[in-house]
């Protein structure tokens, strides 16, 4: 599969060296709005690597080649872990340099944002790649934005008669599930994933 | 052992269906694989590979069922060549080498590069850039640097100029002094598959038409032209194909059901295959 990715990589550097610019950039603003931004950008790296797969017909070539279905999928999913892993690496080094200089310090809440948006970037990985794998890239990005748009729409419509998050005082057992959920939902990414690459 | 063995095998789509299609390329040989635009011959190559899943019927390649759950270690011993090479636009020789290095056990660094030096391909010149020649090449060259046992290539000369042509129908004819080699070649250019082939296979509106021994056909078959006044006199199961004129017909022939007092003229595999098209139309 290290070939599969390497492709990838080769593919995208153009975009990793912009990315990497603005991640370097927004990390020492060090705000965490631009902090969440970055990180959920890295995760839509392997999208913007099936797009150029599509115009290229990679995959009548790809599925000719010595790889599992598992691994063609597999290997998207485990690029939008290194991307995300790597804007989550340089956001810290960032503010660990900035800590030498004694402009910033690591409060517990950093850590607790940086891990929520870590797991908000897989989710956003999950909901986005069987989309991709079942209608393609262009398609499935209109899809996407309708998903999202409806699910934040009923989210906030159902937070509204949720009384109990209202008077939640501590978000620490919210935090603990979030790896868990995230962790689950992405292992039922890649079986529909998979289900959609066969089909598509 | 054959390297390619189809058994009944038939594909429905909605517009277009492949009919019980039977054939066997034996090991060590190359198999020509012809017919018109839309006869069949990629979805073959396409079912043969398991990318496409057959309705029924029975597919071995390699000794192996195409639909085994470990067909993809199988995939290490063949070397395939698509209509397009497919690559992403911004990869040049050398990602493409770095790519293969980690995908096929048998990679071959260097039988890689002397083919893109033979090819005269630039190592660093982005995908996007090579001419179309220059793309089939460079996949060819792909498919030629992994140790393959079986070669797959669906019009993979297409595109390219006569003398590279000639060059690479070279290689592939190399490729097969190796007793366990074949090659399975499809192209629309049956002067270069009369060169090469031990066997023909013509496909034509979704049913095999022939799978032969390429010198069969051309000791079984002949053309005959014949006044419209003398067609009668040829037995009616004699016949391939014909073309009638205002005043005489061309007939392709079995020459072992006429008499010798006919004058009958070769028969090459591209007009086998048109006659029998108009035949079956």
């Amino acid at each position: 599969m290290t070939g599969l990715i390497l492709k990838d990589i080769y593919t995208m550097l153009k975009q990793t060296k912009l990315l990497l610019l603005f991640i370097v950039v927004i990390g020492f603003l060090q705000d965490d709005f631009i902090l969440t931004y970055g990180i959920c950008y890295a995760s839509m790296l392997p999208i913007t690597v099936l797009g150029y797969d599509e115009r290229a017909k990679w995959n009548k070539l790809a599925d000719m080649l010595p790889y599992t279905t598992n691994e063609l999928v597999g290997s998207k999913y485990i690029l939008g872990a290194l991307s995300v892993g790597a804007a989550a690496f340089i956001m810290v080094c960032i503010k660990w340099l900035h800590t030498l200089t004694g402009k910033a310090a690591f409060s517990p809440n950093y850590w607790v944002v940086l891990l929520l948006t870590v797991c908000t970037a897989f989710l956003l990985l999950s909901v986005n790649l069987p989309f991709m794998f079942w209608i393609g890239v262009e398609r499935g990005r209109l899809l996407f934005v309708i998903f999202v748009v409806a699910v934040l729409m009923f989210a906030v419509t159902a937070l509204d008669h949720l009384e109990f998050i209202k008077t939640q005082t501590s978000l620490s057992p919210l935090i603990l599930a979030a790896p868990a959920a995230t962790a689950i939902i992405l292992l039922i990414s890649f079986q529909l994933s998979k289900i959609a690459y066969k089909h598509s | 052992m054959n390297a390619i063995e189809m058994k009944h095998v038939s594909k429905a789509y909605r517009s277009f269906s492949l009919n019980d299609v039977s054939l066997s390329l034996p090991t060590g040989c190359i198999m020509g694989l012809i017919g018109e635009n839309g006869a069949g011959k990629s979805t073959t190559i396409s079912l043969l590979m398991n990318t496409v899943k057959r309705d029924s019927g029975e597919i071995l390649i390699l000794g192996k069922d195409n639909q085994s759950a470990d067909f993809h270690q199988v995939k290490e011993d063949i070397g395939i060549v698509l209509d397009e090479a497919y690559f992403p636009e911004v990869l040049h020789a050398k990602n493409v080498n770095q790519i293969m290095k980690r995908t096929y056990r048998n990679w071959q660094e260097d039988i890689f590069f002397n083919y893109i030096r033979q090819f005269q391909l630039s190592e660093r010149k982005p995908f996007k850039e090579y001419s179309r020649g220059m793309k089939m090449k460079l996949a060819i060259a792909t498919a030629l640097s992994h140790q393959p046992k079986l070669l797959i290539l669906d019009e993979a000369t297409s595109g390219l100029d006569p003398i590279i042509r000639d060059e690479i129908i070279e290689i592939f004819n190399d490729f097969t002094r190796e007793e366990d080699h074949s090659v399975l070649i499809s192209s629309h250019i049956i002067s270069d598959l009369e060169k090469i082939s031990d066997y023909i296979a013509y496909l034509h509106q979704g049913k095999l038409l022939f799978c032969e021994e390429k010198d069969r056909l051309l000791e079984e078959y002949g053309i005959l032209q014949v006044s419209n006044t003398d067609i009668s006199a040829i037995p009616q199961e004699a016949i391939l194909g014909r073309k009638d004129g205002k005043y005489s017909s061309s007939l392709c022939v079995r020459r072992s059901q006429i008499s010798q007092a006919f004058d009958l003229e070769p028969a090459g595999i591209e007009e086998i295959m048109l006659f029998l098209a108009k035949q079956e139309v």
